[in-house]
């Protein structure tokens, strides 16, 4: 999983709770700047269920609220920190303080 | 965006049923700008069985083998209608080694992958079988005793009609062989993850065998454009192969 597809920012999201698909695409929005396209978005979501990493939860009205699993959850913690890791070493180097 | 319902419609149906308002709400949103993006998502989920909501480790397996028997069909179909109706080089790639080799392939892969009902459910497979295939066979068996009937020396068109005949007949056939795989789902074992990606191998190979034979005729005897757009489309279908491998391989993360 790369640190900036689609994918990584619906697990993102998904972190604080859960939410429907067009919540989440707020989410992201307020985390990026933009919203994901609708193939983007259900792409990730959908590639997302199937590896088990989040899940549908009972329909609210007609729509369906999604969270993460414990092992998307797991798999959430794993890349941030690597993420993490990659932005402390290329700051050192580029000599800039971290934010 | 207006066509919101229509373009929601292109969505495979568990994909529509799982995300159905919330996805119509985004494309609505989304608008014009996005569509490019909500079309190329359509296509990659259909070029993705595997991953479809909402399935079994077994339904996920039956997807892709009735997507893998679907290229193979379309694979087989239309390099023998070129072969049979394209011109001089078309019909000497149909001799050659290569294509004879590509074909048997082709075969191999379909008995590695064909689901095989248990025998508790073989009636009831074979009730589906016949109600989907009993249409393709009719028009054969027509074309058949039109021939023995001596369609061979009527007027022109009566020929050209029951060559045409028998071509709808195999490609109806084709298709309604993988409808009925479809239709009978959960009746049918799926072969497993190993069998299934060893025989999705064997058909990438046929595929490219084929492709490799009518495009290598076609540029070694100048212009022939069936041949050659045939050639073309058979890569085009070796993608989707390599998708669906690479996928088989992706089997595990999913079950």
């Amino acid at each position: 999983m790369h640190s900036n597809d689609a994918q990584m920012l619906v697990l993102t999201a998904l972190a604080d709770g859960p939410l429907h698909g067009y919540a989440i695409n707020t989410a992201i929005e307020q985390l990026t700047g933009r919203r994901l396209g609708p193939g983007s978005l259900y792409g990730a979501l959908t590639r997302l269920e199937a590896k088990q990493l989040i899940e549908p939860l009972a329909e609210e009205g007609r729509q369906r609220p999604l969270r993460l699993t414990a092992k998307g959850r797991a798999v959430l913690e794993q890349e941030l920190r690597t993420m993490a890791h990659v932005a402390a070493v290329g700051l050192r180097n580029l000599g800039a303080r971290p934010a | 965006m207006r066509l919101a319902p229509v373009v929601l419609g292109l969505y495979p149906r568990p994909v529509r049923e799982r995300w159905g308002p919330d996805l119509e709400a985004e494309i609505r949103a989304a608008g014009w700008r996005s569509l490019p993006n909500t079309l190329t998502g359509i296509a990659d989920l259909w070029l993705h069985p595997a991953i479809w909501p909402g399935a079994s480790p077994r339904q996920r397996r039956l997807r892709m083998t009735t997507m893998a028997v679907a290229l193979a069909l379309a694979c087989w179909f239309f390099s023998l209608a070129t072969v049979e109706l394209g011109g001089r080089s078309a019909q000497a790639a149909g001799h050659a080694p290569l294509m004879s080799v590509g074909m048997a392939l082709i075969l191999a892969g379909l008995v590695l992958i064909i689901p095989c009902p248990p025998v508790r459910a073989l009636a009831a497979t074979c009730r589906i079988a016949v109600t989907r295939l009993a249409g393709p066979a009719a028009l054969g068996a027509g074309v058949i005793i039109a021939v023995h009937a001596g369609a061979g020396s009527a007027p022109s068109i009566v020929r050209a009609a029951v060559v045409a005949c028998w071509w709808t007949a195999l490609a109806m056939a084709a298709v309604q062989t993988c409808r009925a795989i479809a239709a009978a789902g959960s009746r049918l074992n799926p072969p497993r993850p190993g069998r299934l990606r060893v025989g999705t191998a064997v058909l990438t190979a046929g595929s490219a065998a084929n492709a490799a034979t009518l495009l290598g005729f076609s540029q070694r005897a100048g212009d022939d454009l069936p041949a050659t757009a045939t050639g073309l489309g058979l890569l085009g279908l070796l993608a989707v192969f390599l998708l669906v491998l690479r996928d088989t391989r992706h089997l595990a993360t999913y079950e």
